[in-house]
């Protein structure tokens, strides 16, 4: 039987303040700074977050600092995917550049509770709360950005794509 | 740059409609928190923030700026004001390139139009721990503070240091009070070398720094303690953005902040001194 991903939820304007806070910038070792991830805001999660697990949060998650500190922490920690009703914005680009799966989903974030097992479909955009029994669906992102995230950001995605003799580079564009 | 092309999603707009003119101690820092305060950290979310109406001939460009700067503290993608003489003396004073000016079609669509009387602006304190917390000065009921920050890329320009001199220059720092001042730039430390501001906020008792992000985000210099509570002209305050995750972030304009570094305690700068006549602080075109 399908065991799903654990849910860790926290609530609306999570900022990158409290998820790596400034006072470990002097780094930028993923694995380091995973260690201090959501430090301020739940002290547990570094040391019990696991492999594959979720984040599912309310409303701008993200929200503050531009520093790309803050998905790569999230990502380094093993998080498979945050969830939120909704990004703040430059947030929403860096976890993408930098391959964290992210999906804006109302209904799954009103729903969910810590602890939860979830399921996530990228291509449909479908969310399964195996908890609950309820399905939700988030609007997926187009294949380019997914296209981005599976190859572990934009920096890997040029690199594979510069490496294919005669391939254009364009972003977003033709059957990317 | 490899690809040529970046991605980007495509911003809705919010206009925001500037009527009339700000008046006392108010300025544009009180303008963009009263904004945020009303429309919430994630009030323009993704949207891009226009700025326009008769209102906007009335700010300066420092003003617009740190307006501008702190448009991401409501989720913005931008905040971009209309062109004017103002912002076109100030572009060839700055650089000698040439520049393009664009302006909203007439058919723009806009999400919402919110209009705003500039009038109504007071001086405006953010409280712990969302720039979205924000209330009047006079309401802020004196909370005894340990730190002043004034400066940084949101409000360390000439115009911000001359109001934080104006009302620190023959007056002193509260005991046990750190004042820190940091210019945005080195251009606008030296010219606050130049005018006497940086004789007066070391006169005051204050500390003048080269500039640097240094205490806003946590990073060095006035790091705050357990249970310290600052004041700061800076664009979060968030827990523990300028330290221990238990210290306290007020944000505030330079005015304000210099009223509470002479106080020791959170005011409205109206309570140590009458606020000059509009445009008393702005920079020369010529500068």
């Amino acid at each position: 039987m399908e065991q799903g991903c654990r849910v860790w939820k926290y609530g609306d304007n999570v900022d990158t303040d409290v998820i790596v806070p400034a006072r470990y910038l002097t780094t930028g070792d993923p694995v380091e700074l995973a260690a201090h991830c959501m430090e301020d805001i739940d002290p547990r999660f570094a040391a019990g977050v696991l492999r594959g697990d979720i984040i599912v949060a309310g409303e701008n998650f993200g929200c503050g600092s531009s520093r790309e500190h803050a998905p790569v922490a999230i990502k380094a920690s093993g998080v498979s995917c945050v969830i939120a009703k909704s990004f703040a914005r430059i947030f929403y680009r860096n976890a993408i550049n930098i391959g964290l799966a992210i999906l804006e989903c109302p209904e799954a974030a009103e729903d969910t509770r810590s602890g939860d097992r979830l399921t996530v479909d990228f291509e449909s955009g479908e969310i399964r709360n195996l908890s609950r029994g309820a399905r939700y669906r988030a609007v997926p992102f187009p294949p380019f950005v997914r296209n981005i995230m599976t190859a572990g950001g934009l920096i890997p995605y040029i690199r594979g794509k510069l490496l294919k003799p005669g391939a254009h580079l364009g972003v977003g564009q033709g059957g990317d | 740059m490899a690809a040529g092309t970046a991605w980007f999603k495509v911003p809705g707009a919010i206009r925001f409609v500037l009527n009339g003119a700000l008046e006392g101690w108010a300025t544009g820092k009180d303008l963009i928190l009263s904004i945020i305060g009303a429309i919430g950290v994630d009030g323009a979310l993704y949207r891009s923030m226009e700025f326009d109406g008769p209102g906007v001939a009335t700010l300066s460009m420092d003003e617009r700026f740190t307006v501008a700067n702190m448009a991401i503290e409501a989720g913005a993608k931008n905040g971009i004001f209309a062109v004017d003489e103002r912002t076109r003396a100030w572009a060839v004073a700055v650089s000698p390139r040439s520049f393009k000016e664009y302006a909203a079609d007439p058919d723009a669509e806009y999400e919402r139009t919110i209009a705003i009387d500039l009038a109504s602006v007071e001086p405006q304190v953010a409280f712990p721990h969302l720039p979205s917390n924000a209330r009047p000065a006079a309401e802020a009921g004196e909370t005894p503070i340990d730190q002043v920050v004034i400066g940084s890329c949101t409000n360390g320009r000439i115009e911000d240091l001359r109001a934080a001199a104006f009302l620190l220059k023959g007056r002193s720092v509260a005991p046990g009070v750190r004042c820190i001042v940091i210019p945005a730039t080195q251009r606008v430390y030296q010219q606050a070398v130049r005018e006497g501001l940086v004789e007066a906020f070391i006169e005051a008792g204050a500390v003048v720094s080269t500039p640097t992000c240094g205490p806003c985000l946590g990073g060095h210099m006035g790091i705050l303690a357990a249970g310290e509570r600052a004041v700061a002209t800076t664009n979060r305050n968030f827990v523990g953005r300028m330290g221990h995750p238990g210290s306290e972030v007020y944000l505030a304009s330079p005015a304000a902040a210099a009223a509470c570094a002479v106080t020791g305690r959170i005011v409205d700068p109206g309570k140590i001194a009458a606020a000059p006549p509009r445009g008393y602080f702005e920079t020369s075109a010529k500068a």
